[in-house]
């Protein structure tokens, strides 16, 4: 065997050991539910904002504390907390990833993905044109 | 349906620019054809067939300036009938921001990257001589492609790349809108949406244009190598490639440097590289080019070992192509922040990709014979020490690419892989061991010549810097007691590696050698000595612990006029300022002196910028010294239009009925009756008058008339400020409920933000590394420039 040879295997072998680590470093994408099962493991739990439910955020309070309730993608309602300030813009958000272990009765979150709406896909119509008519003024 | 006659639009720039996209794709076939020709006859005196290629070139590349030139009129005019001007450009951006607007979407960033191909390409076609024609053929093939990005055109409902030239009535997403039926609506678009805050910033003028040309120069090792192969010549490439190859690495790191200092000024995440996804894919090429130019150099050295540097010089532009189609696809989803959304170019993206990795594949199992594979070097020569340094940063990009292309990897496999959840250690984690294993090699190599060493004088030479290098790594690991064995061991590479490499410069100094190399990697190792202090010493400062804080957590509350202790300072939030749409905020910074007087040390500014349209932004402030910065931001702070003048912040309305008692602020006020009065005869002026009671700071119980008139169909809203409850009450109107008004409710709050502080130690060693590693890469340049035009002479 020629040495290229040996060469050769050594870097596949570090190949596969890079691509193994990455398949058990990583977490998973999943419910609130499947989270619930394993709460000592790190999920990525994508959803919404529930409607009609409060945000806490009182910087008078614990400027390091906000909670909100969140919709994963089947549905399941959870509250959701996170010790940091509550990020601008929040209530505007289309989507959220949020990165955490499930605790006694809700989601501990240490760090979150917020899709917002416009920022560089922004629809083409600007705000405010569908709902008012120009048409009257022909 | 008849066509609507529109009044004011401004056609002509988006006719021209049409047409130019098109005569450059048409210019761009028949290049290619020429060049084709020319190659086929192989023959240099066959100059006609070249001299056409040139020309429909030149046209292709004029075609494209002169798309780009109509779309920055668009742009800089303010024409917000076309959809490109409006999204990302408006009137009332600072005017040397919107050279940014170009390339904020995606049709302007290919016609950026083509432009830049297109200039530097002309540099390639006059200076590549015998490899002229393969060369241009493989920029021709990338320009066609580039150009069909922003070709807008629908095939049997295939869209091809999208119009940068497309009306805002045109957008699919406008269709049927009563508004644009209006033939004035042009009239009623004042301003467009503009560009996102974020992006209006001195470094986002020049670092997206660095890094394109960094992009557009890295396709030309890849051209010179395919060149080289399709005329069968595997030496004679090497000379003339070397310079391009460092330009695009040049360029390329240049650009990734102003990125990371774009963020570290103006982003709040806290540091100047956070491994986002867009960032990696663009690190990656730049990893896949610098080992690609060890191997080269190996090979032009040692006329040896050819088909490493053709794999790896042709891997370096396909880590480009895949790049983009990672961060332009929409392929990387919610796990970037700042990646492009997906518009259906996903699948010209992946063509992008695949005919440049056919390109080569075919031409090396064509030439298979040609460049066969030799044997490794012996062990204990500069050549081995090379060509391992060259696989390790493979490797170290390999684990970057695969972890940002998990994505992909769930989109191809249908699994449900999330990417790490602390994604920064992840990285740091395993670019360590290949950072160790590269400085090393980088070391031991700068004290071995090519060929034969003799182990002894080896020996007698490197235990200088050796012996250096461990006296500084232990007394660093001893004097800093966080740090972990692992970085012990990383400060002892780095420290060996500069003194290697200065000792490297100086002893090519007097004579010949490359002093390029031996600058850049003295600067290579401050680098990434500055890397290893700032941020495994950044340091929180505004962590938990304060007085007053319950709980841990980053954040420190700020109530104006209350200092707060923080580290050898105190700190004081003494006021906000509003200059246009951005509010600064000045925390003061003082410090003991000698005597125990606190002295005013500094103030930082840190802001809010308001965007109704695209967000507030959060602007950090810094204070550079030279040990370390002091960095910080606003992490919330209070809406700044709730918040009236005389202090008191808005806080809701309600209903308010008499008998009723109301418990917002410190004491109750009680809704005690109310009065209508009518003053005036003619009963155009009516008065209502609610008298509220609440006790005053005494204890007395007092009554506050609350008053609200309509004079003439002109209602005015009168307030009541109830000393001892911290409120004000505002009349804003007659409830529909009988006996009940509407109150709104003005609380006396404290001022405050809350901010996040870091403390940098020693930075600016990072940049200084940076600047010494640039200035090499450029003498390095230069050299190879000026040796490949007297070779050609």
């Amino acid at each position: 065997m020629k040495k290229i040879h040996i060469l050769a295997l050594v870097v596949v072998v570090a190949a596969i050991g890079v691509v193994m680590s990455l398949s058990m470093n990583s977490s998973t994408y999943a419910g609130f539910a499947e989270a619930g099962e394993h709460p000592g493991r790190e999920y990525h739990v994508i959803g919404t904002l529930s409607p009609d439910r409060p945000l806490e955020y009182d910087a008078m309070k614990d400027a390091n504390s906000f909670s909100f309730y969140m919709l994963d993608n089947e549905g399941k309602e959870m509250l959701v907390k996170y010790s940091d300030t509550k990020p601008q813009d929040f209530e505007k958000l289309d989507q959220l990833v949020v990165i955490g272990k499930m605790k006694d009765g809700y989601f501990d979150a240490h760090k979150m993905n917020l899709k917002c709406p416009s920022k560089y896909n922004s629809d083409q119509v600007p705000e405010g044109f569908e709902s008012t008519s120009f048409t009257g003024q022909e | 349906m008849n066509e609507i006659a529109y009044i004011g639009e401004h056609l002509a720039p988006a006719i021209t620019g049409r047409a130019l996209i098109y005569l450059s794709l048409i210019a761009g076939i028949f290049s290619l054809f020429f060049y084709f020709r020319s190659l086929k006859s192989g023959s240099l005196d066959d100059l006609k067939q070249r001299n056409f290629g040139r020309l429909f070139y030149l046209i292709q590349t004029f075609s494209i300036v002169g798309v780009s030139v109509a779309l920055f009129y668009i742009i800089v005019n303010h024409y917000f009938e076309y959809a490109y001007a409006f999204k990302h450009s408006s009137s009332l951006m600072p005017g040397k921001y919107i050279i940014s607007s170009f390339w904020a979407g995606q049709e302007g960033s290919f016609l950026l990257w083509a432009l830049f191909i297109g200039l530097f390409g002309i540099g390639a076609m006059l200076t590549a001589r015998k490899l002229e024609s393969g060369v241009m053929s493989i920029v021709v093939i990338a320009q066609l492609i580039l150009v069909t990005m922003v070709l807008g055109l629908n095939f049997f409902g295939i869209s091809i790349g999208s119009d940068p030239f497309m009306l805002l009535r045109e957008v699919p997403e406008n269709a049927g809108l009563d508004f644009f039926r209006n033939p004035d609506y042009l009239r009623f678009i004042r301003d467009g949406n503009g560009l996102n805050p974020l992006l209006e910033n001195p470094w986002m003028v020049i670092h997206p244009p660095l890094l394109f040309m960094g992009y557009a120069t890295a396709i030309f090792p890849y051209a010179f190598a395919f060149a080289s192969l399709v005329q069968g010549d595997k030496r004679y490439w090497l000379k003339p490639v070397l310079p391009w190859m460092l330009l695009a690495i040049g360029l390329l790191g240049t650009g990734l440097l102003l990125g990371g200092a774009w963020a570290y000024q103006s982003l709040t995440f806290g540091g100047f590289w956070a491994w986002d996804p867009v960032e990696n894919a663009s690190l990656v090429p730049w990893m896949v080019l610098v080992a690609a130019l060890h191997y080269m150099l190996l090979s032009y050295k040692r006329d040896k070992y050819y088909y490493g540097t053709y794999i790896f010089t042709f891997l370096g532009f396909i880590m480009v192509v895949y790049a983009s189609y990672l961060t332009r696809s929409g392929v990387l989803g919610e796990t970037s922040v700042h990646a492009f959304g997906d518009d259906g170019r996903s699948f010209q993206l992946i063509l992008f990709t695949v005919i440049f990795i056919l390109l080569p594949v075919w031409q090396l199992i064509k030439n298979r014979k040609n460049i066969k594979a030799n044997d490794l070097p012996e062990l204990f020569t500069r050549e081995f020490l090379m060509m391992y340094g060259a696989i390790v940063m493979l490797l170290a990009a390999f684990q970057v690419i695969s972890t940002t292309s998990v994505p992909v990897i769930n989109k191809v496999f249908g699994t449900n892989m999330a990417p790490p959840s602390d994604v920064v250690n992840f990285y740091n984690t395993w670019q360590l061991p290949f950072a160790i294993m590269m400085t090393l090699l980088l070391s031991v190599g700068q004290y071995l010549s090519y060929g034969k060493n003799h182990f002894k004088a080896f020996l007698r030479n490197i235990i200088y810097p050796f012996v250096l290098a461990l006296i500084v790594a232990i007394w660093g690991f001893v004097s800093d007691n966080d740090m972990s064995i692992v970085h012990g061991v990383f400060l002892f590479c780095i420290v060996f590696t500069i003194l290697t490499s200065v000792a490297y410069l100086f002893r090519f100094a007097s004579g010949r050698g490359n002093s390029a190399a031996g600058i850049t990697h003295v600067g290579f190792g401050i680098f990434l000595l500055g890397v290893l202090i700032t941020f495994s010493n950044t340091e929180t400062l505004s962590k938990g612990g304060a007085p007053g804080m319950p709980g841990g957590g980053d954040n420190l509350m700020l109530f104006k006029g209350m200092m707060k202790p923080l580290g050898k300072y105190k700190i004081n939030y003494s006021g906000s300022k509003d200059v246009r749409d951005e509010t600064f905020h000045q925390i003061d910074f003082l410090e003991e002196d000698k005597d125990g007087e606190l002295y005013h040390s500094f103030s930082l500014y840190p802001s809010v910028k308001y965007n109704s349209m695209m967000g507030n932004v959060h602007n950090p402030d810094t204070r550079n010294m030279l040990s370390g910065d002091i960095y910080m931001y606003i992490t919330f702070a209070e809406d700044r239009a709730k918040r009236m003048p005389d202090g008191f912040v808005y806080s809701g309305s309600m209903d308010f009925a008499l008998g009723d008692t109301l418990r917002a602020g410190n004491v109750p006020v009680v809704f005690d009756s109310l009065y209508i009065s009518n003053m005036s005869a003619n009963a155009e002026q009516i008065s209502i008058v609610a008298m509220l009671k609440a006790t005053d700071s005494l204890g007395v119980e007092q009554t506050y008339p609350l008053k609200y008139t309509v004079n003439g169909g002109m209602a005015e809203s009168g307030v009541a400020e109830i000393p001892g409850s911290g409120l004000k009450l505002r009349f804003d109107k007659v409830s529909e409920i009988a006996k009940t008004i509407n109150v709104g409710i003005f609380e006396q709050k404290p001022e405050f933000v809350v901010v996040k502080i870091l403390h940098f130690p020693w930075i600016f060693i990072l940049w200084a590394g940076s600047i010494i590693m640039f200035t090499g890469i450029t003498v390095g340049i230069w050299k190879r420039a000026v040796k490949a035009r007297n070779a050609a002479e």
